[in-house]
């Protein structure tokens, strides 16, 4: 891959470099931007009345009504992975962070990071918790990426770091506000995707449609089935794994609270961290409850998941969170399997 | 002249539960800055108006002490400061300047005031109308911007009808501001009180003419700390919503409702007459369109409006956003604010007393108790502990905390009137930080 000016500041750069020589960025690794793919108001009709005049603070002169902004809707499309961020229909913020990033050209395979946050409501300050995770925990996904080092450890290793910059939030004279939040990742590369997963954000791998029989043979490599990457850290699914029923399990009081997040008061946790290998075309989706809520089963969200994929896959995925009651943030982050550079 | 500064701070709840519409908010107002006064720019006038009706003679310290209040007044007037003074009887009468229109306060035209109020005498009737239309012919001969007057009468307008009256008072509203007191007991609360709320002052009783010196003084002295007039509040409300109410709730009740200008199709200019440095409380109400959960509106805009002075532009200063979110959250809708909560039961307290001292009148025993009894609840409830003294000289309370009372068989005219004038004087809630509010910011 040939590189003729920073992807950051845009300045030129030479054919061997790896670095930008004006800002310091490492020219083989496009990244959604520290604080979020916070978008700046697109301008034109209020949302609510189409009435022209928005003022300065985002809201409508006619009518009134906030317009979404910032946080309220992020989207970024980096080609090799998507991903939208929506606050709903009920929430009065977007709690919810997410942040990805590729490498190409380095040393190793294509390899596409991505990582996603949930804030915890009930905490004090959960979007800065998340968005913090979300940008620590990629910058040591990616420098792990880029020193060809081992997914699984670095997994663990964002993980910690992403406890380490929560926790710095919390406000020790206010005990039980700690800010907090769930935490999933992925690393996908043309043979593995390693996720990471505390608390109940999920990571799920969709199969490709069948291409039907007139398709050329190697679209035919058969991938596993559709299928839920990671285990909830919740009080219904630690009864269930010890063998409760699912329905006297979700019976319990506090059923779906979580038995592990990632913040100051969390205590010493360790992320569940499991390597797989799909063997076919796919794709990988990392989201919130916002989203899975609505459709948990596996093979029901590939149903559901527009076959464009891209953002029409990620926008219509938060569509149909919408339509269900958009209870909660909807964030869903989607990696085309296997990454390779043409999919830019 | 320089200019307050105004700032803005907004307390709500702006959380409705989903399907409700209707949005309340505190708007406290502050000026700081203001110079210490209008001194010697010319730029502020006063005319004292003094009730010369025959029944000033009875007792005689009445009319003495008025004369005193009065040439307090004059003396508290700083110099280059445009003024009048004005006899009221069934007719209105300039006693000084000797000559047409208003003279410049000094020295010699203070002293020749004092002399000329001296000599007055009471003889005659009451017609308000007549002097407040007097005030303002002599204002209109005055290029001051801050133009106050305090008018001082013992008993009813009987000499002309209230429609006459009435109708005075909508030719001069808006040209200056009156402070207005009763002295004695023979006036009437209701007639006073609209008067001055029209003209954007003040309204007391002085029970004991002695007294009167003091109050004059301190009224004087508040118009010569005043540096900005004619301002007005300006409220920007989105489409289809509707305002409610807009009244001053400190540091006296004042209902602005009515008294909207509208400046474009979705502001509209309340008056709240010359500002020192000072603070003052305004309760917004304003219906709004619902909005769907998670939705979030601006359903008011709060700033001041001064008037430019020497051909500039009117100036807006400081702003503050009233805010509506929707939510099923009902741990946020349900939080009561404590500001609103505080200026609603003010607001509660000073209708109820005004409400049950007017069913009391009528010989309505039964609302009376009940008005008064709640009125008893409210003032104990609040702290209100002047108000629930003063109606302890009405009714008998036999449990505060129920509102159980009954109604005194005499009660002396003074402590009625006492009661009923200042029902709408409210007391300041103590402010939580204003860090607390989103929307607000200084000018």
């Amino acid at each position: 891959m040939t590189v003729t000016s920073c992807p950051g500041c845009g300045a030129a750069v030479g054919q061997e470099d790896r670095f930008c020589e004006s800002c310091g960025q490492s020219l083989l690794v496009r990244r959604t931007p520290v604080g979020g793919p916070v978008n700046e108001l697109a301008g034109g009709a209020c949302v609510a009345c189409g009435g022209e005049n928005i003022d300065a603070d985002g809201f409508c002169a006619d009518c009134g009504r906030a317009q979404p902004s910032g946080r309220d809707r992020m989207e970024s499309d980096l080609g090799m992975v998507v991903g939208v961020s929506d606050k709903g229909r009920r929430r009065a913020r977007n709690e919810d962070s997410m942040s990805y990033g590729t490498v190409l050209g380095a040393d190793a395979p294509p390899t596409v990071v991505g990582v996603v946050c949930d804030g915890v409501a009930t905490s004090d300050r959960a979007d800065s918790a998340s968005q913090r995770a979300v940008d620590e925990a990629l910058g040591v996904l990616l420098d792990a990426v880029l020193e060809n080092g081992d997914a699984e450890e670095a997994t663990r290793a964002a993980v910690a770091k992403a406890i380490e910059v929560v926790s710095e939030l919390a406000d020790p004279s206010v005990p039980g506000t700690a800010p907090s939040c769930t935490f999933v990742s992925a690393v996908v590369t043309p043979e593995k995707v390693t996720v990471g997963s505390v608390g109940d954000s999920r990571v799920y791998w969709i199969a490709a449609p069948d291409p039907g029989p007139d398709a050329p043979r190697e679209l035919h490599r058969g991938a596993m089935p559709s299928q839920v990457l990671t285990a909830d850290d919740t009080v219904a699914a630690e009864l269930i794994a010890e063998g409760m029923s699912p329905e006297e399990a979700n019976a319990v009081h506090q059923a779906h609270a979580l038995s592990k997040w990632i913040g100051a008061d969390a205590g010493d946790i360790e992320p569940r961290v499991v390597t797989v290998e799909p063997g076919g075309p796919g794709f990988v989706l990392l989201c919130s409850d916002g989203l899975w809520n609505y459709v948990p089963d596996a093979a029901a969200l590939a149903e559901a998941m527009p076959e464009e994929g891209g953002m029409v896959a990620a926008a219509g995925l938060t569509k149909l969170a919408l339509d269900l009651g958009g209870h909660d943030n909807i964030t869903t982050v989607i990696v085309p399997f296997p990454p390779t550079e043409g999919t830019e | 002249m320089t200019q307050p500064d105004f700032a803005v701070e907004v307390y709500q709840n702006e959380y409705l539960s989903s399907g409700s519409t209707e949005v309340n908010a505190i708007v406290t107002v502050t000026a700081s800055g203001a110079p210490t006064g209008p001194a010697t720019s010319g730029g502020a006038a006063e005319v004292i108006i003094i009730d010369c009706s025959g029944s000033m003679h009875v007792p005689r310290t009445k009319l003495t002490s008025a004369k005193q209040a009065t040439a307090a007044a004059i003396d508290t007037l700083r110099d280059g400061v445009e003024f009048a003074v004005v006899a009221g009887t069934d007719e209105a009468r300039r006693v000084y300047p000797y000559q047409h229109g208003m003279v410049v306060s000094s020295p010699t035209t203070r002293a020749e005031a004092k002399q000329a109020v001296a000599q007055l005498a009471a003889n005659g009737g009451t017609a308000i109308g007549k002097w407040l239309a007097l005030a303002d012919a002599l204002f209109a001969t005055s290029a001051a911007p801050m133009r106050h007057a305090i008018l001082l009468t013992d008993g009813q307008n009987m000499h002309e009808t209230p429609r006459q009256l009435a109708t005075t008072l909508q030719q001069v509203t808006g040209h200056f501001v009156c402070d207005c007191r009763g002295v004695g007991t023979d006036w009437e609360v209701k007639e006073l009180r609209t008067i001055a709320d029209t003209l954007l002052g003040t309204v007391d009783i002085v029970a004991q003419p002695e007294d009167l010196e003091a109050d004059f003084r301190a009224m004087a002295a508040g118009a010569m700390d005043k540096a900005v007039a004619d301002v007005s509040l300006r409220l920007w409300t989105p489409q289809g919503a509707t305002v409610k109410f807009v009244k001053q709730v400190e540091p006296t009740l004042v209902d602005l409702t009515a008294r909207r200008t509208d400046t474009t199709p979705r502001e509209g200019d309340y008056p709240t007459g010359s500002w020192g440095s000072e603070t003052r409380d305004y309760h917004v109400c304003v219906q709004v369109p619902a909005a769907a959960t998670g939705e979030k509106m601006m359903a008011g805009r709060v700033s001041l409006v001064v008037p430019g002075t020497g051909g500039n532009p009117d100036q807006v200063l400081g702003k503050g956003r009233i805010l509506a979110v929707w939510t099923e959250d009902t741990a946020l809708s349900t939080r009561i604010n404590r500001e609103v909560a505080h200026y609603t039961g003010q607001a509660e307290l000073a209708a109820v007393i005004q409400e049950g001292l007017e069913a009391r009148k009528s010989g309505d025993v039964e609302t009376a108790t009940a008005k008064l009894g709640r009125a008893v609840q409210l003032a104990t409830e609040t702290g209100h502990s002047d108000t629930a003294k003063l109606l302890s000289k009405v009714v008998d309370v036999e449990d505060a905390r129920t509102g159980t009372v009954r109604l005194k068989r005499k009660v002396e005219a003074v402590d009625e009137m006492t009661l009923d004038t200042r029902s709408s004087k409210t007391m300041r809630v103590r402010k939580k930080q204003p860090d607390a509010v989103p929307g607000s910011e200084e000018a």
